[in-house]
């Protein structure tokens, strides 16, 4: 605006002037500044331009109202007894098996929000709560799996306002050029916004080294979280050792996730149990031989390296029910018994990941040699 | 001061008809100001009547920058106004960077800017509706709830028939029939300019941000 400034006397005249909107700036700002690199097309730009304006003098309305607005949640939960709807809201992650460790850490954080809730009802000061977590622990523990029912209880909480779950890799975050990334990043959190951005296997992110775009997606992913640290919750879920490393590349990013949970490995009876869910799920029943089987070969998987819990349990079980298929198309008139019945031989021999498990056999046949 | 726009396609005639209501205007001579990307911004004094003419002889070559045109209105309206002529929106940038720089400004004026005025050409409304960014630029307008004047220009390519023919299908919209050529229909345009100029009606006062 160096041209009004040219062009005009300097004297002050008070008149009631609309120069530039106060709010919004950095939205249309950034619009253009893609529009002027040559990122969105005029069209787009002026569609995004629309929507942005649209979007302030709805909140320009509502503005007044909204600091009840947000409070509103809270007081309509604590009319009903917490004690019932936290039977209700906790219910599908109860039923998960095992992770005992992680069902007390949820429930830790209900009760502390429900105090809030009651706290601020009675009229007391309100900590203003972080809510992003660390999901760490070894492949198949259900990191992704509590991550989804996390959405709805947060939700039902109050503290999100959506409760969507948005699944991101590293492939989602990072971009191919210079600056792509950022972008790519906010658009993601944009999009989390009310609900849950899941970042799955974050130590990846920061995988490429020094010059990798990846450090780029942590800073915006960090900075985003600054911005908007109500309304969002991040989580960062990884295998435990990677996640270490990736937390102390950066220090501020451990202490802007206070929440720490860990996934500890499933028992071979809460192995069990899991098959036998699955199993039952796909409406199918173990013989007797064949739980005993199952067991055998659950000892023999669980010394690996590489054995992922629950879904380790599920590749054997899948891999059972096309070897029961097998076994049935044989016979000539199969019943429905025998449609739904899982025997030891087929649970017997190796499970999916073949092409290692002779890799390894062979050499432990060079070793006997 | 009222920051006024004249925005559109390009080859509508924004350029001649911003020309034709600084003339209107009552000045004989206008302080232009191409913002061009180097520093300093280029600063000319131009005759109006002068560039009036050359841009109807074609003498001009075509002006790809955004020039700042200041209109002092009359002295009861206590107040001038500026008017910037804008470049034409397109969607092709055969021109490249420096172009495309240009249009973002363009862009960046109509997010700030207390009156547009849309201008398209008459003679290409034989769809009987606005184009795509036409639509956009109209709609854009109507979301930051500026004043907003639809002038259909080149009024004199069309017949009398067609012009009431595009008139009853845009009277949504209520477009401004004007020729910047041969001076037809600008006076309604000089009349919204000092009004918006006068009352700055483009958003509530408590909205108007900072008093400057």
């Amino acid at each position: 605006m160096c041209a009004y400034t040219t062009i005009t006397p300097v004297k002050r005249v008070i008149t009631l002037q609309w120069r530039r909107s106060p709010f919004d700036v950095t939205k249309t700002e950034t619009i253009i500044d893609g529009f002027s690199r040559g990122k969105l097309s005029l069209s787009t730009s002026l569609e995004q331009l629309r929507q942005v304006y649209e979007g302030r003098f709805q909140r320009t309305i509502q503005n007044p109202a909204s600091v009840v607005e947000t409070l509103e949640p809270m007081s309509k939960m604590n009319t009903v007894d917490p004690v019932l709807t936290k039977q209700q809201l906790l219910a599908p992650l109860h039923d998960l098996i095992g992770l005992s460790g992680v069902k007390q850490s949820i429930d830790e954080l209900y009760a502390y929000l429900a105090v809030q809730s009651l706290r601020s009802q009675a009229g007391l000061k309100l900590n203003k709560t972080v809510l992003h977590m660390i999901f760490s622990g070894r492949p198949g523990t259900g990191k992704t799996t509590v991550a989804r029912l996390l959405g709805p209880i947060l939700r039902s909480l109050g503290i999100l306002s959506e409760g969507h779950v948005i699944e991101v890799e590293r492939a989602d975050l990072v971009g191919e050029y210079i600056g792509h990334t950022a972008q790519k990043t906010r658009a993601l959190l944009e999009r989390a916004m009310g609900g849950i951005l899941f970042v799955d296997e974050a130590y990846a992110i920061a995988r490429g080294g020094e010059k990798d775009f990846g450090r780029e997606a942590i800073d915006t992913l960090v900075k985003g979280m600054e911005d908007r640290n109500h309304d969002l919750v991040v989580i960062l879920a990884g295998y435990e050792r990677e996640m270490k490393y990736f937390l102390s590349l950066n220090p501020g990013l451990s202490s802007r996730f206070p929440l720490h949970v860990f996934f500890p490995d499933y028992s071979e009876h809460e192995l069990l149990q899991i098959a036998a869910v699955m199993v039952r799920e796909r409406q199918y029943h173990l013989a007797p031989d064949a739980t005993l089987s199952l067991r055998q070969q659950l000892r023999r998987e669980q010394v690996r390296e590489d054995f992922s819990n629950a879904r380790t349990v599920r590749n054997i079980v899948e891999r059972a029910v096309r070897r029961q298929a097998v076994r049935v198309m044989e016979q000539s008139e199969p019943t429905r018994r025998e449609l739904m019945t899982l025997v030891a031989a087929d649970f017997r021999g190796e499970t999916d990941h073949e092409s290692l498990f002779g890799d390894r056999s062979a050499q432990c046949w060079e070793d006997f040699a | 001061m009222n920051h006024c726009l004249v925005i559109g396609q390009h080859n509508v005639g924004k350029t001649l008809l911003s020309f034709r209501l600084a003339q209107l205007c009552g000045m004989k001579s206008v302080f232009v100001l191409r913002e061009l990307d180097s520093d300093p911004h280029l600063q000319q004094v131009i005759g109006v009547n002068e560039a009036i003419h050359s841009i109807i002889d074609g003498t001009n070559p075509r002006i790809v920058d955004v020039q700042t045109i200041g209109i002092g209105m009359s002295q009861e309206m206590g107040q001038p106004a500026i008017l910037y002529d804008s470049v034409g929106l397109s969607e092709k940038f055969d021109d490249g960077l420096y172009r495309r720089r240009q249009m973002a400004r363009t862009l960046d004026l109509f997010v700030s800017c207390d009156l547009v005025l849309h201008v398209v050409d008459a003679s290409t409304l034989v769809t009987e509706k606005l184009s795509l960014i036409d639509t956009q630029i109209k709609s854009f307008a109507r979301a930051r709830r500026v004043p907003y004047v639809l002038v259909a220009n080149k009024a004199d390519l069309l017949s009398m028939r067609r012009q009431h023919r595009s008139h009853l299908t845009l009277r949504q919209d209520k477009p401004l029939f004007v020729s910047a050529k041969m001076d037809q229909g600008l006076t309604p345009l000089k009349h919204v300019l000092e009004r918006t100029n006068m009352v700055n009606y483009s958003y509530p006062f408590w909205m108007r941000g900072v008093l400057n």
